[in-house]
């Protein structure tokens, strides 16, 4: 062992302070790690996972886009109502479960869906009746050059309400409605916002709540028409050429992860999707 | 005898001193083949990169084409994805779109991935493996993305343009999981990377 006291002439303690120094630099090198691993760790825990939000977007991108290909599959096959596709949306959603519940992710989606009706380019409409609860964009490009200068209207049912579109020699009108417009090839009777032409007409399209809308005599009408309808049941059956086809979806999307809860409403048209 | 004792408390010393600059260096160490929390930034960047390359492959089309990928005449009748071995699994990124964006954005740095297709069968899932390079690393990520398959879409190996809703039961890997509609199957595609 070395010489503790103070020896002769100073130099007995220089293995001692070698020692210590020694000591010294390895709690410092010690220290410096625990420093340096410390940050890192912090970096990496902090960073641990990626973005929370992938799993969501990735949820909600799948129900999507299946619904959009769907949508589009549908009315390609032709006549497509809201009946034909509500089981595959359940399917879709249930998919989209499984998938993602493997990676502790809970999922649900509720869907509306809007139907469309409509008849184009013709000589004299067909007759129906359908069941909705709601009706919007409802719009006839009347082609008052084909209908019959006659004492003969094509009627429109909504609800309790009846409007009778007919032409005059050189007019067409809404009778007992206070509209008209001249005789064209193209006229827009929206009947949703109540206007003829650039007329507005004295009904109040917002009284409808619901319930039966029909054609009827449409034989003495001509052009093209379109309208939206939304329905809780079957909405009927319709002669040929009148076609149904899916309008739009709402999706009701809702994602539960361990980091996060998402929920988002999404339109998904044929044309594109609102989100 | 003292000369002996500076002697050893040197050694003694010198080894403390290389101890801990060897300690030092070992625990700080960050290397991007660290088999510890250090590489959890490469991970990031992995799980980053392969989720956008489905989401773009997703929107061009190309994940479509490749799950439609599948030879009906081949094994037996059972079927594989098309240009595969006897394996039943592309080594490399498949031979369509969808394999070019992995080989370009993968495989040319040195990462490797395995791609399963995971399809609903009954009242659960099953797979269908694609790709497989090998067993994943502890240090491999994943990404997903859904694709809906309709009665209308069509093969997209050579030589066989027909749709689902015209095949056959067990012509492909994945049942027609709803027969009342337009709706073939909603399938998952899962890309596994890692580095090599």
């Amino acid at each position: 062992m070395a010489q503790v006291t103070r020896p002769r002439g100073g130099e007995g303690n220089r293995g001692q302070m070698i020692l210590l120094m020694g000591v010294v630099l390895a709690v410092m090198f010690v220290a410096l790690a625990l420093l340096v691993n410390a940050a890192i760790y912090t970096d990496n825990v902090a960073t641990r996972g990626g973005d929370p939000a992938a799993e969501a977007l990735e949820y909600q991108n799948g129900v999507v886009d299946s619904t959009e290909g769907l949508i589009e599959a549908e009315n390609d096959a032709g006549n497509a109502t809201a009946d034909d596709i509500r089981p595959a949306l359940e399917n879709i959603s249930r998919y989209h479960r499984q998938y993602h519940l493997r990676r502790g992710a809970a999922t649900e989606t509720e869907f509306d869906i809007y139907q469309g009706i409509n008849e184009t380019d013709q000589d004299g409409f067909k007759d129906w009746t359908a069941n909705a609860s709601d009706v919007r964009g409802f719009v006839i490009y009347i082609d008052g050059t084909r209908m019959a200068n006659s004492d003969s209207p094509f009627s429109i049912y909504l609800g309790g309400t009846k409007l009778n579109v007919n032409r005059t020699s050189d007019e067409i009108v809404v009778e007992g409605q206070s509209c008209s417009e001249s005789v064209s090839g193209s006229i827009e009777f929206n009947v949703t916002s109540g206007t003829l032409g650039s007329d507005s007409c004295d009904f109040d399209f917002q009284d409808f709540d619901g319930g039966e809308i029909e054609i009827e005599d449409g034989d003495n009408g001509a052009g093209s028409y379109e309208l939206i309808v939304t329905s809780d049941e079957n909405i009927g059956s319709f002669p040929s050429p009148v076609k149904t086809f899916i309008h739009s979806v709402d999706l009701h999307i809702r994602i539960d992860t361990p980091e996060l809860s998402y929920a988002r409403s999404v339109t998904v048209a044929p044309e594109g999707v609102d989100a | 005898m003292r000369g002996q004792a500076h002697t050893v408390e040197a050694f003694a010393a010198a080894v403390l001193v290389v101890s801990g600059l060897v300690f030092a260096t070992q625990a700080a160490a960050v290397t991007p083949l660290s088999a510890s929390t250090s590489n959890q930034h490469i991970e990031n960047q992995q799980q980053a990169t392969i989720e956008g390359l489905l989401a773009a492959s997703a929107d061009n089309g190309n994940l479509t084409e490749a799950v439609l990928y599948w030879d009906t005449s081949v094994d037996d009748g059972d079927g594989a994805f098309a240009g595969t071995p006897d394996s039943g699994t592309y080594a490399t990124g498949p031979p369509n779109g969808f394999g070019t964006d992995l080989n370009g954005t993968l495989s040319s740095r040195q990462i490797a991935f395995n791609v399963v297709v995971r399809y609903p069968d009954g009242d659960g899932t099953d797979t269908e493996p694609m790709v497989r390079m090998g067993e994943p690393s502890d240090n491999a990520v994943s990404a997903t993305r859904t694709v809906g398959l309709y009665d209308g879409s069509q093969l997209s190996a050579d030589g066989d343009d027909r749709s689902l809703g015209e095949l056959a039961d067990g012509e492909f890997y994945a049942p027609d999981s709803d027969s009342g509609s337009q709706l073939y199957a909603v399938v998952e595609v899962e890309v596994i990377a890692w580095r090599k």
